[in-house]
Order: structure tokens, then sequence, then C-alpha cells
């Protein structure tokens, strides 16, 4: 019996957790950063002269307890300058912390650092974003479409978190971007790899992390707002973000709005089930589209009751989709309407609500609560069309899909640990004439913990996941159109699958270098559409099934990270190694979809699968200007054939120089190379390699920014391997140069 | 930490080199000569209203998974490598086929046999599929299938504008209130009961021009209209649909797409 030993080891982390907070004299605070003022988690905080550490909770306050009298606090967080700032008596002190550049001193750290945790900037478009971070690509079928891929795995294989809330609504399908505009967050983290308990049990890749907005430090406000326009798909967005702090209350708003036109790309043909089409006008016809963000919220924080918090999230996107992807289309599809930005039909509609309250007390022991709710809904309209035999369909809705989602997390953090349970629910329904995916649930119960040994920390996650759907069957139809029997596309499906996690991070102490080891192992739940799809998945192409018998797979996952840093150079490394059994992906199998224009059916199994990567970062001070690197291995093996797992992204590296012209213009170039994919699945086809070169100017003012980026300077025609439209041979988007104009206002009282 | 870096590098390597090796060459057409059915490695040829069987001879070196047999109105699109079929009036494009067959062994022959409908005319894909037991998908082989038709009227146009379709690259564009010229033929040899030339908007199906050719008892008749463009009609996809029926009631639709600006 595993689950009374594992309630003992749950209970002695409590137990160990509560008695390490017994209070002593302190000084407390808050580490944030310099530029967001958002909190740093997880930043050491050495007391001296005692010399005793301790670290940020994810709120980014600390406590710290000495023997003796205190006379200053050295900061330092991954990533940041170190910071020793005298206590000079005070009893409450938050301190700043600056990105780090490459003209740091040497940093000595001797305490533990989450060297998971990487912070990603944001750029004004969130493919960017992404692809600028080692690790992670994105894969789109539109500006409006975006899906993140963390080391080779997306959708439900990884996290997305909106404020700590996972964002779902369809995660499973490589077209079903995420709805979210950094513009409208307080910065991004990306947590790596899989087996972080407080991530959920679907965070095998990893996990993007969108941060709510925070309370301003002080009594005022704080607007930013920008605007940019990208030639090449004729993109215009514009922005805005205020928060107004009067005392204990906080009201914050902010809105984004953009509009884009059918993708640039050079390419004149292209072949899809073997048939060769024309494209006219170097774009992808109806691959425009509009987005639209919307955020309100409050933030009420007094001492008493802590910081209660309440958010209002929005978001529609509206995006034609392009003609193959509903299936073979004619030529005359790929003509275009002249009009680069109209949205005709097959068309998609991405909607999501969320509604968040979060609740956050300080003490002995930190206390957060977070209760969401949210709606997702998706819909594709395309024109009618039967596959096989059948009546043609009386209306444009091919498939909608809505999925209402609860979660809920109760968290108890102290000094050396923290435990707490997560709770979410999930109820989805689809409609219209192309069935892919039944009606569906899945709901989970968590119970969390992790503790901060002298030597390390360890994480524990236990869950309960129950998943199934309805049955689902339609007429089948003879030749004439005639009913001559039903077609059982699925049968009712309930599970009840216990989950789990453990982790251990081990930091390393060697001089000049920071180490530090995590072991992980953990199971994974099937999720509802690798259980119980059964259709042409438009947007993949391709018809998928799922497979009901299948079982949760289990992983033991290694990572290390190291960074090392000089007054000229520094360098961080991430690198991991994972041994999945029964990992659950799609194959193609040898049978043909029984309705036409269909192609293979691929069907979702589960084989034992070896994934390793490593991901370099180094920066360079070359006189005034800057050399930085980053580059991304990674692969991923079925081990019973050999073959890569689908989608493997090939190794890049992006080399960029930067130099200051004065004080506050600096222009950039960079290049970025990708290998030849020498790794694919069945049926997976190869793509060579590419060079492409980029460029930025950059213009910093007081409180304002001017920017003009260029990608893709040379126009070239290149295949983007882990692309959706990659399968139609269809080539990623052309040059395109932006130019952006941000404004960042801080207004606060004097007193 | 260095036995822990050689620990897991041997660690890596034992992993990587207990993965199984798969079969990853697709299967093959390996015989082209077949008796009893029509290669589909050859242009097919055959008439409304008869039967057609194809045939195919299949290898793979490990074993064979299913083939696939289907067969689509060639209207709109080409395929790779096959000549372009020019300017044809298709008719009855909705007919299609699909069939699936299992394949086994080392070494397997694929036989289909359909029946080709009275109502159709123009260029159809045959498109094979075929896979094996693992999975690996051959590239689709396609053969374009000739359909003549002596069932239905055949229309055949000489001209438009003075020009040749056949020489067409491009869709045609037609301006509102314009005049367009149409000269060529309708004919059957049972005589026809009625003609009639539209311009018909895709967007609701509405017509906003028609004629009526009068054709009837003649089993060949030459025409040449002039269709008026309307004023009034809006920007978008257009459809010139051209419609006979013969004495016995065999009746007839084909055209060509167009756009209006």
């Amino acid at each position: 019996m595993i689950y009374p030993k594992l309630a003992w080891v749950m209970a002695a982390i409590i137990v160990l957790v509560s008695k390490n907070v017994q209070a002593q004299s302190m000084v407390s605070g808050h580490v944030y950063l310099a530029d967001t003022e958002s909190p740093v988690s997880d930043a050491i905080v050495q007391a001296w002269p005692c010399g005793v550490v301790f670290s940020t909770s994810s709120h980014g306050t600390f406590n710290v307890e000495c023997s003796t009298e205190l006379d200053s606090l050295t900061v330092i967080s991954y990533g940041f300058t170190t910071v020793t700032i005298s206590v000079d008596g005070r009893s409450l002190i938050d301190i700043s912390l600056i990105p780090l550049s490459v003209e740091l001193n040497t940093i000595t750290i001797s305490g533990e650092i989450d060297q998971s945790i990487v912070r990603i900037v944001p750029t004004s478009d969130l493919m960017q974003t992404l692809d600028r971070t080692p690790g992670i690509r994105s894969l789109d079928l539109g500006a409006g479409l975006i899906q993140p891929v963390l080391r080779g795995l997306m959708g439900s294989r990884i996290a997305i978190l909106d404020g700590g809330v996972p964002i779902v609504g369809g995660r499973w399908g490589q077209d079903h971007g995420v709805l979210v505009d950094p513009a409208l967050y307080d910065g991004i983290e990306w947590v790596p790899g899989g087996g972080h308990v407080w991530l959920g049990p679907n965070a095998v890749g990893g996990g993007v992390k969108f941060s709510s907005i925070h309370l301003l430090r002080k009594n005022g406000s704080r607007t930013q707002y920008g605007t940019n326009y990208r030639i090449g798909d004729n993109r215009s967005k514009v922005y805005v973000l205020s928060r107004l702090r009067n005392k204990n209350m906080q009201f914050h708003v902010g809105f984004s709005a953009s509009i884009f036109g059918d993708r640039n790309i050079p390419q004149k043909t292209f072949e899809y089930l073997s048939r060769t089409y024309e494209i006219a006008g170097g774009r992808l016809p109806n691959t425009g589209g509009t987005a639209y963000h919307g955020l309100a919220g409050l933030i009420y924080s007094t001492v008493e009751l802590g910081q209660i918090s309440l958010d209002i999230r929005w978001s529609n996107i509206q995006q034609g989709l392009f003609p193959g992807i509903v299936g073979i289309p004619s030529q005359r599809d790929l003509l275009g309407d002249g009009n680069i930005y109209s949205v005709e039909l097959p068309n998609q509609q991405a909607s999501r609500w969320l509604l968040s309250s979060k609740w956050i007390k300080l003490g002995d022991l930190n206390r957060t609560f977070l209760f969401s709710l949210s709606g997702n809904e998706r819909i594709e309209n395309a024109p009618p069309h039967a596959h096989g035999y059948g009546p043609k369909p009386m209306t444009d809705l091919s498939l909608s899909l809505h999925e209402y989602h609860l979660f809920a997390e109760s968290k108890w953090e102290g000094d050396r640990g923290a435990f707490g349970f997560q709770a979410e629910r999930l109820r989805g329904t689809t409609d219209g004439w192309e069935f892919l995916l039944p009606n569906h649930y899945r709901d989970r119960v968590s119970a969390i913990a992790d503790y901060k040994f002298n030597s390390g920390i360890f994480g524990a996650r236990i869950d309960m996941i129950s998943t199934g759907n309805e049955s689902y069957s339609e007429p089948l139809y003879s030749i004439n159109n005639e009913v001559i029997g039903e077609d059982i596309r699925a049968t009712e499906l309930n599970n009840v699958t216990p989950s789990w996690a453990f982790s251990w991070f081990q930091p390393i102490d060697l001089e000049k270098i920071n180490m530090s080891l995590t072991a992980s192992t953990y199971t994974r739940a099937p999720s509802n559409y690798a259980l119980a799809a059964n259709g042409i998945h438009h947007g993949t192409f391709r018809f998928e099934q799922g497979n009901p018998d299948l079982k949760p797979e289990s992983a033991f996952e290694v990572r290390a990270a190291l960074s090392s840093s000089s007054e000229k150079f520094n360098i961080e490394i991430l690198s991991f190694a994972s041994l999945h059994k029964g990992f659950i992906h799609i194959t193609p199998t040898a049978s043909f979809a029984p309705i036409a224009h269909s192609g293979q059916i691929y069907s979702f199994q589960a084989t034992d699968a070896f994934r390793s990567g490593l991901e370099v970062k180094m920066n360079l001070q070359i006189g005034r200007g800057k050399l930085a690197t980053t580059s991304s291995v990674l692969g991923q093996w079925a081990l019973e054939t050999g073959l890569g797992l689908p989608f493997t992204s090939p190794v890049d590296i992006i080399n960029s120089y930067s130099h200051p012209i004065d004080d506050k213009l600096s222009i950039s170039l960079s290049h970025r190379a990708i290998a030849p994919s020498y790794l694919v699945a069945r049926n997976e086809d190869f793509t060579k390699g590419t060079s492409l070169f980029g460029m930025e100017l950059k213009l910093k003012m007081n409180k304002s920014a001017l920017r003009i980026e260029a990608d893709n300077l040379f126009n070239k025609n290149w295949l983007d391997h882990i692309s959706a439209y990659r399968t139609l041979g269809l080539v990623a988007q052309g040059r395109w140069v932006s130019f952006s104009w941000s404004y960042d206002l801080h207004t606060f009282n004097k007193n | 930490m260095k036995n822990l870096t050689i620990l897991f590098a041997i660690a890596a390597m034992t992993t990587l080199f207990s993965c199984g090796t798969t079969d990853i060459d697709p299967p093959t057409i390996c015989t082209e000569n077949v008796e009893n059915g029509i290669s589909t490695l050859d242009e097919v040829d055959a008439d409304a209203g008869t039967t057609v069987t194809l045939l195919e001879s299949f290898c793979d070196d490990e074993g064979l998974g299913e083939l696939r047999w289907d067969i689509h109105s060639a209207e709109g699109h080409s395929h790779e490598g096959e000549e372009e079929e020019g300017f044809v009036l298709h008719s009855g494009t909705d007919w299609s086929v699909l069939e699936i067959q299992d394949l086994s062994g080392s070494n397997d022959v694929g036989q289909f046999s359909f029946d080709i409908p009275n109502t159709v005319r123009g260029v159809w894909d045959v498109v094979v599929s075929f896979s094996d037991a693992e999975g690996n998908a051959a590239a689709d082989v396609v053969t374009p299938l000739h359909v003549e038709n002596d069932f239905i009227p055949l229309f055949t146009l000489t001209d438009v504008n003075g020009v040749d379709p056949a020489s067409w690259s491009s869709e045609q564009v037609w301006e509102p209130g314009s005049i367009q010229t149409l000269t060529g033929t309708v004919e059957d040899s049972d005589g026809m009961v009625a003609a009639e030339i539209l311009l018909i908007s895709e967007s609701d199906e509405s017509v906003v021009w028609s004629t009526v050719l009068e054709v009837l008892g003649a089993s060949i008749y030459d025409f040449s209209v002039t269709v008026e463009v309307p004023e009034s009609a809006t920007s978008g996809e257009y459809h010139l649909e051209m419609e006979a029926e013969d004495a016995l009631g065999n009746a007839m639709h084909t055209g060509f797409h167009l756009e209006i600006e």
C-alpha cells in the first residue's frame, strides 16, 4: 500500500515546515524587479554577519533571522545583479533587482538558487518572444494562433499558466494557440522540464507562466502604452495597460487590439496530397484576422486582511484559415479577394474569459488562495462539405468546442517550504458536422508539498484524476445518401487514475560556477483527446484517432543547470535527459481514413521514449558592444523504433551583436542558423537547414522607447520544421519590418 | 562531480544504443505489367456507363499494409508532374469513388472495379495511396482518368471574347456592366430539347443573367451569345453555367468559374 506511506511523508513535511517557522527577531521585506515591480521568487537572501541564507517566497517576500545583530543583506537571484544593502536598524526592507548585464562583477553564490526558472523578455510579438528563448519554439497558423513548444512538447503536454491558472480550451490542437497578449501581463517565466510539482501533472515539457498584474509599491499610477506596425503581414497593434493605486486599493485596466493581414511568404507554388497549387501575390490567402484582449482588475491590500485581487480577462481572436487546412483546396480558393484583412471561410474564432481571484496573507506561513473560473470557446467554420457519402451539411459550423474550467489552489508557504492543494474541473462540449471529439470532462485534485533541506529541495505531488467522455455516433450513409447504419465514433469512457510527481533539487557548490541538479519522476494521465479523438483534424491535415485503452505514462528526468560569470563574459547552460515509459504520442498507422480527403489515420500510441536536450546562453562584452549567443539542441526518440518523436525541433543558434551608437541609441545585428532536421518521425519530411539575418535599431528615451526591427532580412524561402504549415510544404513568413513605440509613465505621490 | 558526469553519459549512451531499429522504407509499386486490368502507371481512358478495372502490384521489404483508391474530379487543381490538361468542360464533378483494401505479405495485388455513371465527362484523378504494416506511406501515385460520354449533350466553347479558352492561363475576371461574347456548339446525337447559359453568383446561387438556346430538335447547334454582366453584379466569385437536355432526358451541367470585380 503506497498511499499510507505517502501520507506519512506528507505529514512529516508539513510538521517540518511548521516547525521551522518559529519566529525570532527578524528583518522582512520584498524583492522585486526594478523595471516591472513584479516580485522575484526564489532569490537568495543572505544575512550578515551571521551568513545564514534564506530565500524569497513566490510573492517575493522574505523573513531573515539571525542570532546576532544584522548589519546588511545580500540578495542574489539568477539572471540579476547582486545587491548588498545595509539594514540600518530597519525591520522592513524592500529591495529591487536589475537584470544581469555583462558588466557584472564576479558573483559568488553560497546558497540555493532555483536555476530552473527562466525569465522571458517580452517583445511586441508573442511568437518572436517565444522563439528568442532557447528551448522554446512556437508553432503557428497565423499571427493570431500561436502555440508554444517547450523542449519539443506542446499542447496538453505543457502548462501555460495565466496568473497561476492553467489555460485550457482545446490545448491538444497544434492549431489551437494560446489566447494571451504579453503586453497585458507583468512578466513571463519559463519553467523547463517535467516533474515540477506546482505546475500540475501535464507539464512534461515544463510551463510558461504569465504573471498577473502586481500591486504598485506606492500610491500613484503607472500607464504603459504602445503601438506597433509591421510591414510584411501589415499588422497594426495598439495596447494600453494602466494601474492606479490609492492607499490600500489598486485598480488596473488594459486593452490591446491588433489587425493583421494575410501572411507574406516568399513562395509561388506548394503541394498538398501531391497536388500542385499556385500562390498568388506572395501571400497565404485568408490568414488575416483580428485579436482583442482585455483586462480589468483590482487589488485590495491591508496588513490585517492581506492582499485580495480580482481579475477579469477576456480575449477574442478571429482569423481566416488557409483554405488547405480543411481539405483539398481548388486553385481558385487560393487567389485571395484582394483584401488582405478580410476573413472568409474557412475561419476560426477563439475566445476566452477568465475570472480569477487571489488572496494572499503574509504571516509565519504565507497563505495563498487562488480561485478561477474560465470559459473557452473555439469555433471553426468551413464551406459545408461531406466526406464520403452523406448529405451536405446545412451550416458552416464544422467544429465548435466549449470548455468551462474551474481551478482552485490553496497554498501555505514557509521559509523552508510549502504545501497546498489544487483542484480543477473541466467540462467540454463539442458540436458541428466535422466530428473530432465527444463531450468530455476532466477533474483533478492534488496535494502538493516542497521542503528546503539544508542540502536541497524535495517536492512531491499526489493527484487523483478523473477523465471521461460521452459516446457519439452518427448515421452511416450509402452512395445514394440513404442511411444504412450507425457510425460509432466514440464510446462512453470513465477513468479514475492516480498520478504523482517527486523531485529533488540539489545545488552544487563549485568555485565560480553555479550548478544544480534536479531529479524528478512523475506520471501523466492521458488527455481526453488522446483517449477519444476520432475524426479529421482540420488544423493538422490528418485523421486523428484516440485510444481509450491508454494508460498513464511515467518518466524519470534529470536536469542540470550551470552558470558562470566574469567581468566580460557570462554563460548559462540548462540540460535535461528523460526516460519515458509508455510515452503517448500520435503516430501514423497502416490504415487509411474511411472518408475521402483525409489521408492516413494517425493514432495515439504509447511507446517508450528518450528525450534529451541542451540550452546555452552566452554573453561576451567586446569593447562597448555585446555579443550574445543562444542555442538549443534537442533529441527525442521512440525507443521501439529508434525514430524521432514528431516535431522534434532541429538545432538552432542565434548570434547577435549589439553596439551602442550613443547613450540612447543602439543597433543590433543578428543571425539565426537552423540545422537540418536529421531526427524525424515516421513519414515526417526532412527539412533543410537555413540561415536568417535580422536587425534592430533601438532608441531608448526617458520614459519611452522606439524600436525598428527586421526579421528574415533577405526574404529567405525556408521551411519551419515544427510549423503546422510544414506538412503542406508552405514556407515560414518572409521578411517583415516592425516599427514599435512604447511609453511607460510612472506617477507616484511624493508622500 | 566527475563521477556523476561519467555515470550520466554512460546512462545516456546505454539508452540510445538500446533503441530499436525499424522499417522506414515505404512500399513500392513493383510490377508494371498487369493483366486483366489497367495499371495506374499509365493514363486511363474510359467511357461513361462502362466498368473500369484498375490493377496494381505492390511490394514491401517487411510487410504491406493498406491500399486506398481515391477517384475524384480533377477540376480546380493539378498534381505534381501531371501534364496540363488545359481547358476542360467537366460534367458531373460530384462523382467520386473511395475504396480501401487490405494488402498483405511482401508482394500483393490490388484490384478495383468501378462503374462510371452516365452523367460524367471530363478528367478525374485516380490517386493510389498505399502503406506498409509499420505505417510508412508511399508517395501517392496520381493518374488522370479521361472520361468520354455519349449519353449527355456536349458543349464546346471555341472562343470567349475572341480568345480560345484552351489558351487561358488564369481565372477569367469580368467587370460589372461589361459585354462578353461566347461562341461554341452544343450537340447530342439523340437530339436536344433544351439548352441554357446562365451566370450564377456562387455566394447565394442566384442567377444574375441567363439566355435560352433554341436547340429544340437539333442534334448540333452553333451558338454565339452575348453575356451582359449586370451593372449591379457585386464583386465576387461566379460560375458561367451551361446546361442542356437531350430527347432521352439526359441532362448535363458544365461551365467555368470566373470572378467579377
